[in-house]
């Protein structure tokens, strides 16, 4: 019986590690130093590949992510590898992940130097380091704020949605960089211009005041966008600023709630490879 | 000849003196700092409400009661127009208000237009009924009034136009205030725009907005509803459930410009700021 055990722990403890995916499988765990990342490379390709980083919601997980099967499936027919860090235990008790945004709160982990450890373990496995989009949703758009204004080169180009700058906000950024913004105009949950939580500890900041202090760190002078287009439908409202010397920063608002707006993907990855194309 | 003159004077003298009584439209209102002019509505009794309507940089008052579409649905509603005449600028024939920018102005526009009000309270206007709008230069002066002279007016409809820097730190007193711009505008951009080697700079009207939900503590930050009308074209945020006072923004696709319906839009949403009672003082915890 004994034996019996022995050899059952055995197996049990071998099938998973024959089974086990490696790194590029999406069902994989890439580990870093400081975490794990999950990568989905796109098929037929030949690297390196561009990427897009994408950042998961509070409560969200790499994991989730990876199911997110009409994604994966846009990103590999354009070329695309799909790049999802996971974020970290909110507290021991709890499970769900977060990321370590400027908020005013102590963090076990440094997100922005985690994340440059996805950045360069991705590279060693095919990503072109000089095309990688990143993006993240809700807490995680916060996240993608705080890497563009503190660690501006870490990616070519910023998608956040859904989010922006946590209180208090910085004086200032480190460099230009360029970002195109996307928000609901009735999100409730991470609202245009912010919200108090956690009984008023902890405020989001506005997503207007965010988009200021990026003018500033492009030098944009006047502050009135270049273009304010609307789609035909009138269900999209953008601001473009693009003569400034620094970057460029584009602004689209839907009228959905706290999501992802259809179509979001492929306007995103359009927008990235204009600017791929203009030179950095 | 000189009979004649004598004659001719005393015959333009009534004249003129009957064309000038307050009340019309041809007529100046003088006040000890400037004039105004006011369009009572027709066949009014009593005390009536009045829509108050600072022209833009460059205009006029005269501008102002020139357009007959606006007196014609502020009459058909009982309304008077009082069109406050803005200052000279120096050494410039355009009319300008004295708002906060940085600049030193002739005239402090604040005291003049509670000088506007005084008087067309003599005239027939309900002080307890004035809604207080503007136009781009003079939106910024009503969103100046609106701050530092909140008892002015009963409530503020500026259009085009906001605080210009530097912003104020925080307001007053408690306010209703509806404010309308385009998404498009390029003259007075939502962001602003800035002159003169950026020594004078129009402010962000999202900043502004921010100095207001402070003012009338609206600590959700968020708006209670942001709903869209029906074709999409007008994207509205409304701050309802603020400790005090209640704040709307509406958006339109046009540029530097008044929307069409605005004026309807307008006194609809003054006149449910009358219907509720005053919630400037008091809306929770009283």
């Amino acid at each position: 019986m004994r034996r019996l055990l022995v050899t059952l722990a055995f197996c049990l403890a071998a099938l998973p590690a024959a089974a086990q995916p490696a790194c590029g499988d999406r069902a994989a765990e890439c580990s870093t130093e400081h975490g794990f990342y999950r990568l989905a490379m796109p098929k037929g390709v030949t690297s390196p590949v561009p990427a897009i980083v994408f950042l998961h919601g509070w409560g969200g997980s790499s994991e989730g992510m990876m199911k997110n099967k009409a994604m994966l499936a846009t990103l590999s027919a354009r070329g695309y590898a799909l790049i999802a860090p996971e974020g970290v235990r909110t507290s021991p008790q709890r499970d769900q992940k977060n990321w370590a945004v400027r908020d005013g709160r102590d963090y076990e982990r440094d997100d922005l130097a985690f994340i440059a450890e996805v950045l360069a373990d991705a590279a060693a496995r095919g990503i072109d380091r000089n095309r990688v989009l990143m993006t993240g949703f809700s807490r995680g758009a916060s996240m993608v704020w705080d890497v563009a204004c503190h660690m501006p080169k870490a990616a070519r180009a910023y998608a956040p949605v859904a989010g922006a700058f946590w209180d208090p906000l910085p004086e200032a950024c480190e460099g230009p960089v360029d970002l195109f913004q996307t928000h609901g105009w009735t999100d409730k949950v991470v609202p245009l211009e912010g919200r108090s939580v956690a009984g008023g500890t902890l405020t989001q900041g506005d997503a207007f005041a965010s988009l200021r202090i990026l003018r500033d760190a492009n030098d944009c002078d006047p502050q009135m966008p270049d273009t304010a287009p609307m789609e035909a439908d009138g269900d999209l409202w953008f601001r473009n600023w693009t003569h400034c010397p620094g970057g460029r920063i584009d602004l689209m608002l839907h009228p959905g709630g706290h999501s992802v707006p259809a179509g979001w993907l492929e306007r995103a990855l359009d927008w990235f490879e204009a600017r791929l194309v203009d030179g950095s | 000849m000189r009979a004649i003159l004598a004659l001719t004077l005393l015959c333009l003298v009534p004249l003129t003196a009957l064309a000038e009584e307050c009340g019309v439209r041809e007529a100046e209102c003088p006040t000890a700092n400037g004039f105004y002019r006011l369009v009572l509505p027709e066949g009014a009794s009593g005390t009536v409400p009045a829509l108050v309507f600072l022209h833009g940089g460059g205009s006029t008052a005269a501008s102002v009661t020139g357009n007959t579409a606006m007196l014609a649905e502020l009459s058909a509603r009982g309304y008077a127009l009082i069109a406050p005449e803005g200052q000279p600028r120096p050494s410039r024939p355009n009319k300008n208000w004295g708002v906060h920018d940085n600049r030193a102005h002739p005239r402090d526009d604040i005291a003049f237009i509670a000088e506007v009000l005084d008087d067309a309270a003599l005239h027939g206007i309900d002080r307890d009924r004035v809604l207080l709008a503007g136009f781009s230069r003079g939106g910024s002066m009503v969103w100046d009034i609106a701050c530092h002279a909140p008892a002015s007016a009963r409530a503020d409809a500026p259009i085009s136009g906001a605080f210009w820097e530097p912003l104020p730190e925080g307001c007053e007193a408690p306010i209703d205030l509806f404010h309308s711009h385009g998404w498009t505008d390029r003259v007075v951009p939502i962001e602003g725009r800035s002159f003169r080697d950026g020594t004078v700079v129009q402010g962000d009207v999202f900043a502004g907005l921010t100095v207001l939900r402070r003012t009338n503590g609206c600590n959700l930050r968020q708006p209670d509803s942001a709903p869209m009308d029906a074709t999409g074209n007008l994207w509205l945020r409304n701050w309802t459930a603020c400790a005090s006072g209640r704040l709307d923004l509406m958006l339109h696709p046009g540029g530097h410009q008044v929307p069409k319906g605005w004026l309807t839009r307008a006194l609809d949403w003054f006149e449910d700021r009358l219907a509720e009672g005053d919630t400037r003082l008091c809306r929770t915890g009283c």
